[in-house]
């Protein structure tokens, strides 16, 4: 008999145990006769994440072998399950999900000893302090409260099996990189934390804890993109984007790490900002256990929820208060210690960027409050609301056109002082090209009334500025000529990233912009050899076939869609029914345009007419879709590209090895 | 047990070794030769950027002059390391060790819980099965027919499947037993002896209800045996749900003759039977009951016809009751009493087609 379930939950104490050791030993070290002795919690971290990391493995051995005898696979996994969707499973419950979170979390305490050999000794060992702190409480919510590795005496026959709407690739790999993204800045609280408890928050500091911001955001971005995407062709309502409050609550964190990535960087530059900058890496944390607290809570009702009892949310609340707590409160203490940094002018780099931070704040102030006030509001007055697309839309919208717009204008302008006329003047010709492409897309993709042309052009000269004023600022690095190619592969990969991130979100802004104003879509009942019509193409449905997946089977149309007489494409979206869960899930189908998606989603076939089914066929005609996944991509691109800048590499092996030397 | 624990051991061993490496492979730097590293690497870095032209000579000054305050600062900071006598990093070993493995006996773990994998368990049921398959629940021996469905002998032989049809729906896998029982028909459809068994798979799979596939199923067994009893017996359920009572009656008297006096179903076909007696009874009271509002609502119209709303309750209630004479001689008189308003005629027959007064949630 074997026992790799109770090793994994030996390993899961050992993890928390390490973790309690690992805040020991750098409180012990705090005391002058013991003072050195928190070097040891470096080989601690080590040892705390390796030893969750063998919990998790074991964990992913227990779907992988459909070992029912554990209460967490017996709930969310089947031995008919494809191997993917067996480990994906690990992560697909809320106790899998939390020990994805510690292992991440314990992992990253690790990275500080493994690539902060450059860090002084004090900043560093401080952080693993309260990397160890965070990790002793969440290792121990998820021992205590939401063991992974539960176990049930007697395994039953079969499991439950995962929802089938969480059966797909980008949902598999979705939760692990939003994880990374939401636990990276966890690292960064820390950092914040112990520079707060150090008394020596500068430039150096905002130079050490850039890269895990940076790190942190990719992750994040390419999370939600995932997310978005998977929400996109999965769900079969055609959006992708809902504000939904689970949405919502990874899209916070992720506001907040992109105004504390550039306040980073006016600290890292002019010494400026400091009190600013450490707020918001408490904050950004703050969101991403706010995160935590919600999907688990049972406050939201959601596709994304994990349906957890609340006396579970109240742990978790109770963590979020501790920590958020003792992050603000030493803020609040050491602020007036701060000594104000770098001057600079009104109208300056450092000033431009201020007004972005503030702008994203602004923004990521009405995300909180739609998020939030539906939820205070049944809880204090019982009274149900929800707050919508309108809401953001009139508020979130404004809020982040204003920040795009001084974007072009912000990279032109030079540190402590700059001469706003000669910017301006310097991005006439980027905003001649925005006013006309915008001005062409108007035209071709027009619509009724003069409000909605009025936002469609703003939105559309939005994303089009943020393109050209950005390769405006290449072009002016660059130039033209034989020089031209020697100097874009001399520039920065600093430099290059962030003109990269910036087009790129100038593309999304484009794709949402044009999807949201015009895309159209129709319902209609189907039966075989029935034609509809829509945005100029048209699409008959030829016939249906039956398909036996690998758990599940389906009943698909087969659907001809023609532009001026030409076949674009064969749509065979399905109906898949899943036994192991009894339930249907609809697969949409997507036509690849270059740009655009034709989106067909089947639902089940009604009361026959004439002998023959009828079935209720939802076609979107969405353009311009694809940028809206492309543009994040980019953005994402742009911020692994900065890592790999020589001036924000985290310490490596050849650093340390050039430290040992000098030493 | 024993296993367990020595390889707890290990694994605490296995990571207090990694702590003690660690702290082996990295002594400590000396944090004053440290921060001159790094002076001297920043200066280096400014140069090399004031040189490029990022930045300009002022910043460039300005940045070295930071990195010198640095440099002073760690100076005066630096103090001497401290190392950890072996005793105490033994002790301190031993207690994180005994700690974690104190907490996962006495509190968290349940050591005496082997593992349970699924390939295990079919190997132990396969064997249990050899030796005697009734000893196994339908589930597990389920689980080994659908393992053994694929060998060679199994996989085109008719009867193979219908076993697994039967022993699936025994567990209760209605969905799994409506196709092993659909590919033993596919397999044989001259000699195929389970299209009951099939109809009712696909009653279950359908929630409950004989839907058009476990019809033909149904119709098919009855056409190879017309007493069959359990085609006969669901064929009473549907009417029996739709109200065709007689039908369900003599659908259920079928049945209960096709059976053996003792046969425990006969038990479900007489709770069907008296469920058929107290629909039936229940449906005339009912129809008595509409029948006395029908009439008293026909006494208002006469009274005063000029309610519109009353006609068309009173059209829907023929349409429920089934009674179109009825229904066509009301039509008529409302046709009458509006035959110079048109449009409102029209109205209350579209009206009455939906639910209408106070059966209508939506208000009028």
């Amino acid at each position: 008999m074997t026992f790799l379930n109770e090793i994994g939950v030996f390993a899961l104490v050992c993890a928390f145990v390490l973790s309690v050791a690992q805040v020991a030993l750098v409180a012990a070290g705090q005391w002058k006769r013991l003072s050195g002795i928190e070097r040891y919690s470096e080989g601690v971290s080590l040892a705390a994440a390796l030893s969750l990391i063998l919990s998790f493995a074991i964990l992913i051995a227990a779907f992988v072998r459909s070992d029912f005898s554990v209460v967490n696979v017996y709930e969310h996994s089947h031995t008919d399950k494809p191997l993917l969707y067996k480990i994906s499973g690990a992560w697909g419950s809320h106790e899998g999900s939390m020990l994805l979170w510690c292992v991440i979390m314990l992992s990253f305490g690790a990275l500080i000893t493994l690539l902060g050999r450059g860090l002084p000794d004090s900043l560093k060992h401080k952080a693993l302090g309260i990397q160890g702190l965070l990790g002793a409480a969440f290792v121990g919510f998820t021992l205590f409260s939401s063991n992974p590795l539960g176990r049930l005496a007697e395994a039953p026959l079969q499991g439950r099996s995962l929802n089938p709407a969480l059966q797909d690739p980008a949902l598999a790999f979705h939760p692990p990189m939003l994880y990374l993204g939401y636990v990276g800045l966890s690292v960064v609280f820390s950092f914040a934390v112990a520079a707060l408890i150090e008394g020596r928050l500068d430039r150096a500091w905002a130079r050490w804890v850039r890269p895990w911001v940076l790190a942190a955001w990719v992750c994040l971005t390419i999370g939600i993109t995932l997310g978005a995407y998977w929400a996109y062709y999965e769900l079969g309502w055609g959006g992708w984007w809902a504000w939904d409050p689970v949405e919502n609550a990874s899209f916070m964190p992720w506001l907040a790490a992109t105004a504390l990535l550039h306040s980073a960087i006016v600290m890292e530059k002019r010494d400026a900002l400091k009190a600013w900058t450490v707020f918001l890496a408490i904050l950004a944390f703050t969101f991403s256990m706010m995160g935590a607290f919600l999907v688990r809570s049972g406050l939201l009702t959601s596709v994304h929820a994990f349906a957890v009892d609340p006396q579970r949310g109240i742990l978790l609340l109770t963590i979020l208060f501790v920590t958020a707590g003792l992050g603000f409160a030493l803020f609040a203490l050491r602020v007036p210690e701060l000594k104000p940094g770098g001057l600079f002018a009104a109208v300056s780099r450092e000033a431009s960027l201020v007004l972005n931070n503030l702008l994203l704040s602004a923004a990521l102030l009405s995300v909180f409050l739609g998020t939030l006030y539906p939820l205070l509001m049944q809880a204090l007055v019982d009274k149900a609301m929800s707050v919508g697309g309108p809401y953001y839309l009139a508020v979130f919208g404004p809020i982040m056109l204003a920040a795009i717009a001084i974007i072009p204008i912000s990279q032109l302008m030079s540190w402590k002082r700059s001469d706003l006329k000669g910017v301006v003047q310097r991005l006439g010709l980027a905003f001649g090209v925005a006013c006309l492409s915008a001005a062409i897309g108007s035209l071709f993709y027009g619509g009724a009334g003069v409000w909605k042309q009025v936002t469609f052009f703003v939105g559309l000269l939005a994303g089009f500025w943020l393109i050209w004023g950005s390769l405006r600022l290449l072009m002016e690095r660059v130039g033209f000529g034989a020089a031209a190619w020697r100097k874009f592969t001399a520039l920065p990969l600093a430099t290059h990233g962030m003109i990269l991130a910036h087009v790129g979100l100038g593309i999304f802004v484009l794709g949402a912009v044009v999807e949201g104003h015009s895309r159209i879509s129709i319902q209609q009942g189907m039966q075989v050899g029935d034609t509809v019509r829509l945005a100029g193409y048209e699409m008959t449905f030829t016939g249906t076939y039956r398909q036996d997946g690998a758990n599940y089977d389906a009943q698909g149309g087969i659907f001809v869609i023609e532009k001026n007489g030409r076949q674009v494409c064969e749509a065979r979206p399905q109906r898949r029914f899943y036994p192991a869960s009894g339930s249907m899930q609809s697969k949409v189908w997507l036509c690849f345009e270059p740009l655009n998606d034709l989106y067909v989603v089947l639902s089940q076939p009604q009361e026959s007419v004439g002998g023959k089914p009828v079935w209720q066929v939802r076609w979107f005609y969405n353009p311009w879709v694809r940028l809206i996944f492309l543009g994040p991509v980019l953005m994402a691109l742009g911020g692994v590209l900065s890592l790999f800048d020589r001036r924000l590499r985290l310490g490596v092996a050849t650093k340390a090895r050039k430290l040992k030397e000098a030493v | 047990m024993i296993g367990l624990v020595l390889t707890c051991v290990v694994i605490a061993a296995a990571l207090i070794a990694i702590v003690g490496l660690w702290h082996r492979r990295a002594p400590a730097i000396d944090a004053l030769a440290l921060a001159k590293a790094q002076y001297e690497g920043f200066v280096v870095d400014v140069e090399r950027r004031e040189g490029r032209g990022d930045i300009d000579a002022e910043l460039a000054n300005e940045e070295r002059v930071e990195a010198a305050r640095a440099l002073l600062k760690a100076e005066a900071a630096a103090t001497p390391a401290y190392s950890l006598k072996p005793a105490h990093a033994a002790i301190g070993a031993f207690a994180v060790a005994g700690i974690s493995f104190a907490l996962y006996a006495l509190y968290i773990g349940h050591p005496e819980l082997g593992d349970q994998p699924y390939e295990t368990r079919v190997v132990q049921w396969t064997d249990a099965a050899r030796r005697n398959i009734d000893s196994l629940p339908p589930e597990a021996l389920s689980a080994v027919l659908h393992r053994r469905a694929s060998e060679p002998d199994n996989v085109k032989n008719p009867d193979f499947w219908l076993f697994l049809g039967k022993v699936d729906m025994m567990a209760g896998r209605y969905y799994e037993a409506a196709k092993a029982f659909d590919t033993s028909m596919k397999l044989s459809p001259k000699t195929f002896t389970g299209w009951s068994d099939l109809g009712e798979a696909l009653y279950f799979v359908a929630g409950g209800s004989v839907g058009p596939d476990s019809q033909k199923a149904f119709d098919l067994a009855l056409a190879q045996d017309p007493k069959d009893a359990r085609a006969h017996y669901y064929l009473g359920r549907r009417d029996l749900d739709q109200g065709r009572y007689d039908s369900a009656r003599a659908h259920f008297v079928t049945a209960k003759a096709a059976l053996a006096v003792d046969d425990i179903r006969q038990n479900a076909i007489a709770e069907q039977l008296a469920a058929v007696e107290t629909a039936q009874s229940g449906e005339a009271a009912a129809r008595t009951r509409i029948a006395g509002m029908v009439a008293a609502l026909e006494a208002q119209l006469t009274e005063q016809p000029d309610n519109a709303d009353g006609w068309a309750r009173l059209l829907r209630s023929y349409d429920v009751m089934g009674d179109a004479a009825g229904k066509a001689r009301v039509l008529k008189e409302m046709q009458a009493h509006y035959r110079d308003r048109p449009q409102v005629a029209a109205d209350i027959v579209q009206k009455s087609k939906g639910a209408v007064g106070a059966e209508n949630t939506g208000g009028q």
